[in-house]
């Protein structure tokens, strides 16, 4: 089981060996939040209550042991997957990279249309379907790993394609 | 020398097409490397196995050696040392020696191309002659955490004019008024070091080095030097000893032309004699497959390092499936994540506990190995090398944007 939803849950709870922050860190739910600059709000509001919470000398983590924080680049490219139905979609979400996933469940919810990901989006406009977006939206993709998640999707889409064939 | 596609069953076919994607980017551009050996050492193995790899992507690399007498390989040693965290005396003479040097080389090496990354502290020298346009890039393969201060400055005064540094790890970035890049070392699945070998090459190696399979092998493959700790992995060993059923192997070189590892393997042989489950072996350099071969026949892999670069050992060891504990120094704790993908440890009694549960715990040990050849695939392969690469690259060309769709 991987540990640590996120990197400051990690570090806080097994280098800073906090363990409520860290769990209250872990426990974070990501996906309410919309935009990166309430989930920034929300963390930091965590860390200041935590901190008048427990006011005096403060842990200091031994050298090497610091948090470093990280810029990121983004670099998108597209494949050799185009989908233009229920079942092509599933083949391609078979062959795609995780970091193809990435982009579209968990960066996609954070550009508009906020909240959605890219592939809900894709078979609303498309099909007028929303249950695949009901269904998705009810998986929260930090509970998984994205190879997990990335099963998890295809299993909602091959049973709507059932669905719809049946319809 | 394999060819691209040939990384795919390792790499996985996606990394593959994002590899000609990304290249396709830079089609005709010119990437010049510059470092201080063709041979031997990290950096022209990768750079030997990473460029013709280029050259089938469409790039055009080019590979230029710095070259200078033996004083001068004596300072910048010094320089390697000092930037390591080990005391050197650096005089004015050898600050002056290593620009003298430099400015020999400006006058010989062909510095044309659109892309350079210079590794190491050798040339850094050579951004005094960039051409104008071109986009330079620092490559920093050591660990400067523990730098000495005047050997730094020093450097610092030419690696703030590059475009970037790119470092292995983040605890090795410096305060610097350019981008720091972390692309950490990678290994190369098809190398005889780590290439898929058959259960009968194997035994057969094993045969021939006289290494019986009659008992679970725990084994360390590393240099007879005291900052691998082969004096602690056999005194952990002995503690286990009573309770478990077991070979170790210290696997190392001969050490005849290093003094100081010639003690510590003399220290080794005494410290393992009459004991019938504690083999020393040492292996001529070129032994890439005999060390493939006894990583795969292994039950446990050791890499108990008091100090480490990268140590990228480790990730060897991983991609070969097994459960590695390993210390928790220089760039191991990325290639572990303890308890998960392998165990890190910072004591003989802590390396003794581990190898004890993990022998009596085969399903755990499975799964370490299993998790740990995964990250290794996503993190440590030669194809994620030479993509971060070409990313890095491509963001220098086109303005330094946070969102680059390709």
């Amino acid at each position: 089981m991987p540990e640590g939803a996120n990197d400051f849950a990690y570090w806080v709870t097994n280098t800073v060996q906090a363990d409520r922050l860290g769990e209250e860190l872990t426990s974070i739910d990501i996906v309410r939040y919309n935009s990166l600059a309430d989930i920034r709000s929300a963390f930091v509001e965590m860390l200041e209550r935590h901190l008048s919470e427990n006011p005096g000398p403060q842990r200091t983590v031994a050298p090497g042991r610091e948090f470093h924080f990280m810029r990121a680049i983004r670099f998108s490219l597209p494949t050799d997957c185009a989908a233009a139905d229920y079942a092509s979609f599933i083949e391609c979400l078979k062959n795609v990279s995780v970091s193809s996933l990435y982009l579209h469940v968990f960066e996609a919810r954070l550009r508009p249309p906020y909240g959605v990901d890219d592939f809900s989006h894709w078979f609303k406009t498309n099909f007028d379907d929303d249950k695949v977006g009901r269904e998705i939206s009810r998986l929260d993709p930090y509970s998984y790993t994205l190879e997990s998640l990335r099963q998890r999707i295809i299993r909602v889409i091959e049973r709507r394609l059932a669905e719809v064939k049946n319809a | 020398m394999p060819k691209i596609e040939e990384y795919a069953p390792a790499a996985g076919r996606s990394a593959i097409e994002e590899l000609k994607i990304i290249a396709a980017r830079l089609k005709g551009k010119t990437i010049l490397n510059v470092n201080s050996t063709a041979v031997g050492g990290g950096v022209a193995e990768i750079l030997s196995r990473m460029l013709p790899m280029m050259t089938e992507l469409g790039i055009k690399p080019r590979w230029e050696l710095i070259k200078g007498g033996e004083d001068f390989y004596a300072v910048t040693k010094k320089f390697h040392n000092a930037l390591h965290g080990t005391r050197q005396e650096l005089t004015p003479a050898d600050f002056q020696l290593y620009r003298d040097t430099l400015k020999a080389n400006m006058e010989t090496i062909d510095l044309d191309a659109d892309i350079a990354l210079i590794h190491d502290p050798q040339p850094a020298g050579l951004i005094d002659k960039k051409p104008a346009g071109a986009r330079w890039v620092w490559r920093c393969h050591i660990d400067l955490s523990n730098r000495q201060s005047d050997v730094w400055d020093f450097l610092h005064g030419y690696v703030s004019r590059y475009d970037a540094a790119v470092i292995s790890a983040p605890s090795f970035s410096q305060t610097l008024p350019i981008k720091q890049f972390q692309v950490p070392p990678s290994i190369d699945p098809l190398a005889d070091k780590n290439k898929e070998l058959s259960d009968a090459e194997v035994s057969d190696i094993m045969r021939r080095l006289e290494i019986p399979l009659d008992k679970p092998l725990i084994t360390q493959v590393s240099r007879f030097d005291r900052l691998k700790d082969p004096l602690g992995v056999i005194e952990a060993f002995k503690k286990i000893q009573p309770y478990v059923t077991a070979r170790l192997l210290l696997v190392g070189g001969s050490a005849d032309d290093d003094p100081e590892g010639s003690q510590v393997l003399a220290e080794v042989r005494t410290a393992a004699e009459g004991n019938p489950d504690i083999m020393v072996l040492c292996l001529p350099p070129t032994s890439n497959i005999e060390i493939n071969a006894i990583q795969r026949a292994s039950t446990i892999i050791l890499q108990k390092s008091l100090k480490e670069g990268f140590g990228l050992t480790v990730s060897e060891a991983l991609w070969k499936g097994k459960p590695v504990i390993a210390g928790a120094v220089g760039g191991i704790p990325l290639q572990i994540t303890h308890k998960y993908s392998g165990i890190l440890t910072r004591t003989v009694d802590g390396t003794a506990y581990w190898m004890k549960r993990l022998l009596h715990e085969p399903a755990f040990a499975g799964k370490l190995g299993e998790n740990g050849r995964e990250h290794v695939r996503e993190n440590f392969l030669l194809t994620r090398h030479l993509r971060d690469y070409l990313l890095l690259a491509l963001y220098l060309e086109s303005g330094k944007r946070d969102f680059i769709h390709l």
